[in-house]
């Protein structure tokens, strides 16, 4: 295993425990800290990324273009990520983060609807920016089926999308805690 | 006299629609046109002895004045480019894709666009699921703060040009909650739910109001349903209008459709489609 790529995606992910309300105060601090740590992605957001902040979901009180920018002046090294699913956001979204600073995008979908996510990321890809496919939930269809998924990233979405991850999802996260 | 359509695009809104338009007695089906001859839609088609063309729009610039009504349902982006050859074919055209270029249509509120409009845009499936309520709940709304829409369909029924047009139907059924209810802020979710067995089309609505009148409200919604139900007969409520501990009026609705193409949980293809029918049958009353 070499060129493991880190990316700290707790004031993000984390931000599921507490309802979406994380503070700014609370995201420069830790940013700050992460940005000394040497963490090369630092991922901030709502717990379902850009423009999920919703009655279904959650309300955040602080928005996206608050959040993006505290985190931005508190990571002069590492880059800022976010994570974003087609369908609650659109390009919009995305092009307003990439004005906020946002250097790498992790665009996720759930692992059997990859399709979905084909117009963002190959509209981040033109814009220069890092992309990452996520396949959330992963663990619902067979290693096969998900890898066949991973490489019709590379292959098909776009050439400059050369990852793709597995997650866990947040999702099953929020069904077990809340069962 | 019958209303000459054609079907252009042939994916799972084109083919549920020729299958609806052959249920009625007003419309008659005078080409469906694709890309594809091979495709299993086409052979569908062919199977009903419809005139089917893999030529695409240039089946109507060789063929113009082939028909009163087209029906687009190819995406977006193509949706654009036809309505230009349309307009200068003087041909009207009902557009299934979220593409914005004529005026949005809502069976029940503005129909009559129809008439004089050359070309008249059915917004979203989610759009047309959630507009009857909020035209009418925004009535009872002193202070319109904030409108949700949230829509659940079954993978399945989400063919390749929904998945990329998945902003276009954002935005579009944004600019149809403004246009039907004042309101200008607002958020739209689409959900595609790969669960199985399929997950029925649900829609759930989510209003923030400083007031709301609940005078006669529930009655108004039942009503309006019921006039629903006559061009889509499995409209159902699911959730009545319901104040929540946070002051949010919330409802939900269910569509399932008629299963003429996909199984009856493709509600999403019935809405849109039964609302495109609904509005075609104004212009025999002309």
């Amino acid at each position: 295993m070499k060129n493991i790529i880190i990316t700290d995606s707790s004031l993000r992910d984390g931000n599921h425990s507490v309802k979406h309300t994380i503070s700014l105060d609370s995201i420069e601090k830790y940013c700050n800290f992460a940005d000394q740590a040497g963490i090369p992605i630092v991922e901030v957001g709502h717990g379902n990324g850009l423009a999920a902040s919703s009655l279904l979901i959650g309300k955040s009180p602080n928005s996206d273009k608050e959040i993006l920018t505290t985190a931005r002046k508190s990571l002069p090294n590492s880059k800022l990520g976010v994570h974003t699913i087609p369908g609650l956001s659109t390009i919009d979204d995305a092009k307003a983060a990439i004005d906020y600073g946002v250097d790498v995008f992790r665009v996720a979908t759930h692992c059997t609807e990859a399709t979905l996510s084909k117009s963002h990321i190959e509209y981040l890809a033109k814009s220069n920016k890092e992309v990452l496919g996520v396949l959330m939930m992963s663990a619902l269809i067979s290693p096969k089926e998900l890898a066949e998924t991973g490489k019709n990233y590379g292959r098909i979405w776009s050439p400059s999308c050369n990852y793709y991850g597995l997650y866990w999802d947040i999702f099953t996260t929020r069904c077990k805690r809340t069962s | 006299m019958k209303i000459k359509v054609a079907i252009l695009g042939t994916g799972n809104i084109g083919t549920d629609l020729l299958l609806k338009c052959l249920k009625t007695d007003f419309i008659e089906v005078v080409a469906f046109v694709g890309r594809r001859l091979d495709s299993p839609n086409m052979q569908i088609a062919l199977s009903k002895n419809i005139l089917t063309s893999d030529q695409g729009i240039n089946y109507f610039i060789n063929n113009p004045k082939c028909c009163d009504v087209v029906y687009d349902c190819t995406n977006a982006l193509d949706a654009t480019k036809h309505s230009k050859v349309f307009k200068d074919q003087n041909v009207k055209v009902i557009d299934l894709t979220p593409a914005k270029v004529g005026d949005m249509c809502v069976p029940g509120i503005n129909d009559e666009i129809i008439l004089t409009d050359d070309n008249v845009n059915m917004i979203t499936c989610g759009g047309q699921a959630s507009m009857p309520m909020l035209h009418l709940i925004a009535q009872h709304c002193l202070g319109l703060e904030y409108i949700e829409v949230v829509s659940q369909i079954a993978s399945k029924s989400a063919g390749m040009a929904t998945r990329i047009n998945v902003d276009n139907y954002i935005k579009t059924t944004r600019k149809a909650i403004t246009k039907f209810t004042g309101c200008n802020n607002t958020k739209v979710i689409l959900n595609l739910n790969p669960a199985e067995p399929c997950v029925d089309m649900q829609t759930t609505i989510f209003i923030k109001a400083k007031n709301v009148n609940f005078n006669n409200l529930t009655e108004k919604v039942t009503s309006r349903i019921e006039e629903l139900k006559t061009y889509i007969p499995y409209y159902e409520l699911i959730l009545p209008p319901t104040l929540n501990e946070n002051g949010v009026l919330i409802l939900s609705i269910r569509v399932k459709g008629t299963g003429d193409y996909l199984p009856e949980y493709a509600g999403n293809l019935d809405i849109i489609n039964c609302a495109a029918i609904k509005i075609t049958e104004k212009l025999t009353k002309r």
